[in-house]
């Protein structure tokens, strides 16, 4: 099969959907009317609330946090201390709480589809695994590959959980896929047949696990960020619960205990409600209601109107009384945590980078290659990789052979075999225009391989050793923009005995991180 | 449990509240005080009240984190008590809050 590398000199990657961003994100701001200068960290939680009622289009979604934003108005309300202390929290000091990757209550959804076909057994058979988790299917524009593991088929069996994962040995180190040709793209599961499969392989990790679900990554977890996360919620559970326990109506003498939420609860979730029944038809989940900035304003305006009357003004006017020595004390507590917890985050973050590619990485591959009227090969394939400072080496040398040789095209039963040695790495860019909290490094590479094919020997006008070497450097300018300049050079190919010598330069723009880019400037 | 008592939870004087965090996936949980965690169970927290002399409510914090989650991660938090319930967080929406959910327990004095 003719192989050319082509590098391609101009590359576009055009994304049609412009990723819309976090109402969280943007910069807070102080919209109501009825609740002037209110503390910057109680303006961002309601934000957020709102921005999940909406989403939902439900108005009890606001309990979830609600004991929260009350305790913090009643911060805000006793002055002093605890005011300052409200004041203090900042979005900067729980990044994570405002950039969270979760979601509460909703539905789990399924996206694989297992509609019948001519072969409904097999169909069927790969529908549920692939439902349940034991196959996992990739489909692009031309393939559709399956992908299983011994750990899949346990997890399938005992539930996926990271007990089974941390339990499963060497059961987690395998996997095995197989490709097929795409042709009916509204049936996918119908190509799976042995006339459409293109090759299966089956990989093993030699090295140990590097992953998010490993023992190693679980360990570091939880010695460095877990331990303030468990302070943190402490604080907050002692200083509400305390603070609930002590709420005083001064008129009757009378503990309120949770009867004050209660109030804030019932007053929203009417007023919600009512509301959201009127915009009905704005809250369709296509039209992202929790982006459109009347409908967040307005509910937003609502949970700050009522926080205000319910619980800031009676406080102010000494008609509930605050035990404000606990909630100053547990606030102060909880800004210096989430400080805390923001460079833990950071910290393992960083730990996560240089874990993922920790000692040698190595996995012993097995392909079985099968082509349209030629010769079906197996290629046997090891690879390997480490980290010495900056640079990451990697080191991959296979052999391949043919399952049923052709001697009518010189074939013989070892087809090739291949080396090839890379370095990549990345250093700071002083080319990098714009925040300079968003610049990307400049990242190089430099790629040698060496190939003998055994059916080019005394070939007239092909070369049985072929030896490639590219050297590629991507220079960041802006966010989503960048300039890739490299160069080829190419002994020979599979199929002809001629040198090659290719210097292109490129450039590289990514719409859609340039429109995120644009938008955060924006709101910033 | 009915909807709007989601996150509000009642239990009875000397009864022992529990909640559960099943994983699927990958993820990792912390539940805060007065919550303890339960011995030998990784996963699950306890919360004994007293016949006499409770606080009134209870609150405390959970919190989520998903790193890297495989796909399907969630974790499902089940809570015992006179009026239990559950509730299931998901890393599926970057936009979207909340990963530290507030329960709040109130006794039942009647």
């Amino acid at each position: 099969m003719r192989k050319r590398r082509t590098f391609t000199t101009l590359c576009c990657l055009v994304a049609l959907v412009a990723a819309t961003m976090s109402p969280a994100s943007a910069a807070p701001q102080a919209v109501t009317d009825c609740y002037p200068d209110v503390p910057q960290w109680l303006d961002d939680n309601v934000s957020l609330l709102a921005a999940d009622v909406l989403k939902n289009g439900d108005a009890e979604r606001v309990n979830q946090n609600l004991v929260d934003v009350v305790l913090y108005t009643m911060a805000d309300a006793v002055g002093g201390d605890a005011a300052q202390a409200i004041r203090r929290l900042t979005p900067q000091a729980a990044g994570e709480l405002l950039r969270t990757e979760v979601q509460v209550g909703s539905s789990s959804t399924s996206s694989s589809s297992t509609s019948a076909s001519e072969k409904p057994g097999l169909v069927q058979l790969l529908g549920f695994a692939i439902e349940h988790g034991a196959i996992q299917q990739q489909v692009n524009n031309t393939s559709v590959t399956l992908t299983t593991s011994p750990y899949a088929v346990l997890a399938a069996a005992k539930g996926d959980s990271p007990q089974t994962y941390q339990s499963a040995g060497f059961l987690n180190r395998i996997n095995a896929s197989a490709t097929f040709l795409l042709d009916d793209k509204e049936n996918v599961l119908a190509n799976v047949n042995q006339k459409q499969l293109t090759e299966w392989s089956i990989r093993a990790r030699l090295s140990g696990d590097r992953s998010t679900r490993s023992k190693g990554f679980h360990r570091e977890w939880d010695a460095t960020v877990r331990p303030l996360i468990q302070d943190s919620l402490n604080v907050f559970g002692e200083t509400a619960t305390k603070v609930f326990n002590t709420l005083t109506d001064t008129r009757t003498n009378t503990v309120l205990h949770g009867t004050l939420v209660d109030d804030v609860r019932k007053a929203l979730r009417d007023e919600l409600t009512a509301y959201l029944d009127r915009h009905r038809d704005q809250l369709k989940p296509e039209l992202k209601p929790e982006e459109n900035t009347q409908l967040l304003t307005d509910v937003k305006q609502i949970i700050l109107c009522r926080l205000r009357t319910l619980v800031y003004e009676p406080i102010q006017a000494g008609r509930i009384k605050v035990d404000a020595v606990t909630l100053a004390s547990g606030l102060s507590q909880l800004g210096v945590l989430n400080q805390k917890i923001a460079e833990a985050e950071l910290a393992i973050k960083r730990f996560l980078k240089h874990f993922a590619k920790k000692g040698i990485v190595s996995t012993l591959e097995y392909t079985n290659h099968r082509q349209a009227a030629m010769s079906d090969y197996s290629e046997f394939k090891f690879l390997f990789q480490s980290r010495a400072q900056a640079v990451d080496i990697i080191f991959n040398g296979g052999v391949s052979i043919y399952n049923h040789p052709d001697p009518m095209l010189n074939q013989d039963k070892v087809r090739d075999f291949l080396f090839s040695f890379s370095l990549e790495g990345s250093s700071k860019n002083p080319l990098f225009r714009g925040d300079p909290d968003l610049a990307t490094p400049i990242t190089y590479t430099a790629t040698g391989r060496y190939q003998r094919l055994m059916e080019n020997e005394n070939m007239v006008g092909r070369q049985p050793d072929i030896a490639n070497f590219q050297a590629r450097i991507e220079i960041p300018i802006t966010p989503g923009l960048s300039i890739p300049i490299a160069y080829t050079y190419a002994s020979a190919t599979e199929m002809m005995a001629k040198r090659e010598n290719r210097f292109n330069v490129g450039l590289h723009l990514d719409l859609n991180k340039l429109l995120n880019s644009v938008r955060a400037s924006r709101a910033q | 449990m009915t909807e709007d008592a989601k996150y509000f939870y009642r239990a009875d004087p000397g009864e022992t509240v529990t909640l559960k965090a099943t994983i699927t996936g990958d993820a990792f949980v912390a539940v805060g005080q007065p919550m303890q965690p339960a011995q030998g169970q990784q996963d699950t927290w306890t919360l004994s009240i007293p016949n006499t002399g409770f606080s009134n409510p209870y609150i405390f914090k959970a919190r989520v984190d998903f790193v890297q989650p495989p796909p399907g991660s969630k974790v499902d938090f089940a809570i015992s008590g006179s009026k239990g319930g559950s509730f299931t967080v998901f890393p599926i929406d970057p936009t979207s809050f909340i990963k530290q959910p507030t329960f709040t327990i109130s006794i039942n004095q009647n």
